[in-house]
């Protein structure tokens, strides 16, 4: 139950690119705001970013979906967008943990789930490991797709995912011993 | 607890990684909690064709890298020229393409008496590189033209404006106007920015020869448009639609 919950809401429907610009907008627009989401942690710059990619892919939209690469290019331009804000913003990472799932009553541990560690994690990731993780784990990207969205080797993509992967198995073992 | 924030840790003995269930209920979750409304593609259309509305720093790059291929273009101009007769060693020369693409036009806009009535002020500058350009960049030529090639990485997406370099000019499109349709066929691009910067990835320095195009791939056919002088506007066919692209400060010409 735990992981099939929102799974129908995860839309990458990557066989066939969408004819259109629109056509891609409409079917596309909301799972990359959420992709976006995931990966700047920010409502709206989540929203700002993914207006700002599909501004950009939008005179070249024949050229990409002709690649068969429009998630890609988009995932790549929001990735960069985070880089960039990460970067301006002197690496802050927001704190988005809300209070009320901790105010239940139990002690703090016992409160704290294994999402909420990963969420929290994926917080303090770096935005090309944060955006890989995403792609792997929320867009069930392969390696290779990681790789082309992130414009680095595949071996690279792979590496920020199990770096990532890594450091969350040290948390939770942690809390194992907790 | 919302289901999609129980524990996973049920899995950890089993056959499933922890770590990696954690990961996806926690970005399932978050996921899922966006509320986000579907973007009006039309919205996006009407920024991504802002750029037309050229900033005074992106206008002086584009004006700059322009000049700068009407400079690299203009010297072998001048050798051809000392052979002969420029436009009768090029087939579908520009000068006579332009005056032919007004006749099919039917009724001369004011597009075309500012134009005609500025053939010898700015406009001859542009007109001394046509004659090369033709000869290399046009339709029908078989010569490779020598595309501009990629610069290094930038680390980022490089927003091109949309722009195509033709007749020595540069022509941005204007999105806010709509064409009738398009006339004869002028030429094609020769070398898309969007594919050479890989794209977008690289920057892509200048200069630009006639026949590139930013938005459009390679052996996309540049157009007539009626009533427009071409040294004023053409037409390209691109996303399913007629598109008028305007002659970016060209005296006689309106300004795009």
């Amino acid at each position: 139950m735990t992981l099939e919950v929102a799974r129908d809401m995860e839309p990458d429907e990557r066989a066939v690119e969408p004819q259109t610009f629109d056509a891609y907008v409409r079917e596309r627009s909301v799972a990359l705001q959420r992709f976006a989401y995931l990966v700047t942690r920010h409502p709206e710059d989540a929203r700002d970013a993914v207006q700002d990619a599909l501004v950009g892919l939008f005179p070249r939209y024949a050229q990409v979906a002709a690649a068969g690469s429009v998630d890609a290019y988009v995932h790549r331009s929001i990735a960069n967008a985070a880089v960039s804000r990460w970067r301006k913003g002197g690496r802050l990472v927001p704190v988005a943990e809300p209070e009320d799932v901790r105010a239940d009553g139990r002690p703090l541990e016992e409160a704290v789930t294994d999402a909420e560690v990963a969420w929290d994690l994926i917080g303090e990731l770096p935005p090309a490991q944060r955006t890989a993780v995403v792609l792997r784990y929320w867009s069930d990207a392969t390696f290779a797709d990681i790789g082309a969205a992130l414009g680095c080797p595949e071996a690279t993509a792979r590496s920020h995912v199990h770096r990532a992967l890594a450091r969350l198995r040290a948390h939770l073992g942690e809390d194992d011993h907790a | 607890m919302p289901d999609h924030l129980r524990l996973v840790g049920d899995a950890r003995d089993g056959g499933t990684d922890r770590a990696e269930e954690a990961l996806r209920a926690a970005l399932a979750s978050r996921a899922a909690d966006v509320d986000a409304a579907p973007l009006d593609p039309d919205d996006l259309r009407a920024q991504a064709v802002r750029p037309v509305d050229l900033g005074a720093r992106r206008r002086r790059r584009i004006l700059l890298a322009a000049a700068a291929a009407a400079v690299v273009l203009v010297v072998p101009a001048g050798f051809l020229l000392q052979g002969g007769d420029r436009f009768s060693a090029v087939p579908g020369d520009s000068s006579a393409r332009s005056e032919s693409a007004v006749a099919a036009g039917g009724a001369p806009t004011q597009d075309d008496a500012e134009a005609s009535d500025d053939a010898g002020t700015g406009v001859d500058s542009a007109d001394a590189s046509q004659g090369d350009v033709t000869a290399s960049g046009d339709t029908g030529a078989s010569e490779p033209v020598a595309c501009p090639t990629a610069g290094p990485p930038v680390g980022g997406i490089v927003d091109f404006v949309a722009v195509l370099e033709w007749h020595g000019r540069t022509y941005a499109w204007a999105a806010d106007e709509p064409v009738a349709g398009l006339g004869a066929v002028l030429g094609e691009v020769r070398c898309s920015i969007i594919e050479i910067s890989e794209d977008g990835t690289r920057t892509v320095p200048g200069p630009w020869p006639d026949g590139t195009a930013t938005f459009l791939p390679v052996g996309a056919t540049i157009h007539e448009v009626p009533g427009f002088d071409p040294r004023c506007a053409v037409g390209v066919r691109f996303n399913d639609a007629d598109t008028l692209l305007r002659a970016m400060d060209t005296p006689g010409c309106p300004s795009s």
